[in-house]
């Protein structure tokens, strides 16, 4: 890790004692308890940023469902939802993880005197996760009151309890995903030696959840949520995009009201998947059966497996429930 | 079903600026901020100042782009623009001539007009001046890029080394400030110039950052220069953005039925 000296950063410890592949050959466990707990770490940590990332970006209606909330007055659906478009969550995750991690890994070799090597982690990765997030609400705010303005010829007014009723919330929620991301990539450093510096780590990372909660977790907000009056999964064709639901049981639906409705599946759901990402890629630290070929070898593993077990549950489906019908 | 547009045209809020001439007036800005560092490094100050207009020309670049219906690919281009620039950048402070940060700015400029040339020509993409953007969109990431990795590097103490551990976050900072603006505005009503005092303003919250950054990295005097003019221009440009909006929104109310 990065050691302080004379106040002036080095780290040249990125770059020597760094024997991450095992020279010798031969199936052996790494099984040292230090090893499976930092996997176990890593992993459940990876399940709770999943859930975290999926419900900040379902509270401001990023990513997929941004494109319904966005199209919704176009087509005479004036609506309560906070319209937040950072470019994608991709690109949007990559930038506040790497954000939080380099404040945390800068200010860690301020601490490391101080507090000692795990405090001063956990210290650092929340003033950087706190960095990070202001940075979010920013962008946030600044995209929800450009998009509106740009909505003045469909009447859409701006309403300021629009911004302010979400935007603790998905402060708290982006916060705590940053934090878990930060601290993974400490991890991944640290412990499960990884080569790489903590924020390349932490922007992999976070890019890598930024497609999982856009590809796994918006299905169940943005065609979902959004589309309560259509038949779930009949998908969202041409004529009925931006004919989103904006009334709720009672008032109007609103941006806060839809992690509610989230955090019952599409938030663990995108949790679980990540998380048995970083789980199942950190298991490659345990084994050592084939020299650095190891954690290719498990991969290929790993994927015919899943792919065993995927096709498996597809046949048993169409057994169950029969074969894709046309309406 | 559909509504027709039947509010008021939105409220002109300044005259619209080519890209290409953004773009002179930031590689003439952006050359004497690299300057002003390498002589002085204590006037940082003009130089924060002078490399706001980078990120201006590379936001402009991109609304030219996608307004020809990309959409999605919106993060895609900038990505890919930010990418080359910072590569560039990074790559030109390995040559040890007088200049070689202009170096690294010309090569971005190339290499974004072949990428766009093969992007039109091969893809078929057929985007008219695609190649001129995407180079405006590099050349402007690798001006922001030079600068700050300048700074980051500028202390003798420091292992060149030590500013691989910044890099990934130049990249990405850079690639938001510039993909942002237009996304952010997007719609019917969106306009150049509100645009554009948008990006001024993520330009001033991204220097604020890396003046956060620089912290660990330059000498105090130095990161209180960045912090302060950013934080003063990032509040003076969040006004200007916010009396636009003012100025052009159908309606705003503290709350209410819509």
């Amino acid at each position: 890790m990065l050691i302080s000296r004379n106040g002036k950063l080095t780290s040249h410890h990125y770059y020597t004692n760094r024997n991450v592949y095992r020279v010798h050959a031969g199936f052996n466990l790494h099984m040292e308890p230090i090893t499976i707990f930092a996997v176990a770490l890593a992993g459940a940590l990876a399940i709770l940023a999943g859930i975290f990332e999926d419900l900040e970006s379902d509270t401001g209606s990023q990513s997929n469902p941004n494109s319904q909330v966005q199209l919704a007055p176009q087509i005479g659906h004036l609506h309560r939802y906070f319209n937040k478009a950072i470019s994608g969550e991709p690109p949007a995750y990559g930038f506040w993880s790497a954000t939080g991690a380099t404040v945390a890994v800068l200010l860690q070799t301020r601490f490391l005197s101080g507090f000692g090597e795990m405090h001063s982690v956990i210290l650092a990765s929340i003033f950087g996760a706190l960095v990070a997030a202001s940075i979010l609400s920013f962008y946030a705010i600044f995209a929800h009151i450009s998009r509106t303005a740009s909505m003045r010829p469909f009447k859409q007014p701006l309403q300021l309890d629009v911004i302010l009723s979400p935007l603790p919330l998905f402060f708290a929620y982006g916060f705590l995903a940053v934090l878990c991301i930060t601290l993974i990539s400490f991890i991944t450093n640290m412990v499960l030696l990884n080569p790489f510096p903590v924020p390349l780590i932490a922007l992999l990372f976070g890019i890598t959840l930024g497609t999982i909660g856009s590809s796994t977790g918006d299905i169940h907000y943005g065609s979902e949520r959004l589309y309560q009056t259509f038949i779930f999964g009949s998908g969202i064709p041409i004529s009925k995009q931006g004919d989103i639901d904006v009334k709720a049981e009672y008032g109007f639906r609103n941006s806060i009201d839809t992690p509610y409705f989230t955090s019952r599946f599409g938030g663990p759901v995108t949790g679980l998947c990540f998380g048995a990402i970083v789980f199942l890629d950190n298991w490659s630290r345990l084994f050592n059966f084939a020299g650095k070929w190891t954690p290719i070898l498990l991969g290929i593993i790993i994927i015919i497996l899943l792919f065993i077990i995927n096709l498996s549950i597809e046949i048993y489906t169409r057994n169950r429930f029969n074969e894709f019908t046309k309406e | 079903m559909s509504a027709q547009p039947t509010g008021q045209p939105a409220a002109n809020s300044g005259k619209y600026t080519t890209t290409v001439s953004l773009f002179l007036i930031a590689i003439v800005c952006s050359t004497v901020a690299i300057m002003i560092f390498k002589v002085t490094p204590h006037a940082v100050i003009l130089s924060t100042i002078l490399i706001w207009p980078a990120f201006a020309s590379g936001a402009s670049a991109v609304k030219d782009i996608s307004s020809y219906g990309i959409g999605t690919g919106v993060a895609s281009i900038g990505m890919l623009g930010a990418g080359v620039g910072t590569i560039s950048a990074f790559s030109s402070i390995f040559i040890d001539i007088p200049f070689s940060a202009l170096i690294g700015i010309i090569a971005a400029f190339v290499i974004g007009f072949v990428t766009g040339l093969c992007a039109n020509k091969i893809i078929k993409m057929k985007i008219p001046r695609m190649e001129l953007k995407i180079a405006i969109m590099s050349a402007s990431a690798a001006m922001i890029a030079t600068l700050f990795v300048s700074i980051f590097s500028n202390n003798i103490d420091m292992l060149l080394t030590d500013v691989y551990i910044v890099l990934p976050l130049i990249f990405i900072a850079t690639a938001l400030a510039i993909i942002h603006p237009y996304n952010g505005s997007m719609g019917a009503g969106e306009n150049q110039p509100r645009t554009l005092k948008l990006a001024f303003a993520e330009a001033s919250l991204t220097t604020l950052l890396f003046g956060l950054i620089s912290l660990a990295y330059t000498d105090i005097i130095t990161s209180i220069e960045i912090l302060l003019v950013s934080g003063l221009g990032f509040v003076i440009f969040t006004t200007i953005f916010l009396r636009a909006i003012n100025a052009e929104i159908y309606k705003l109310e503290w709350s209410g039925v819509v």
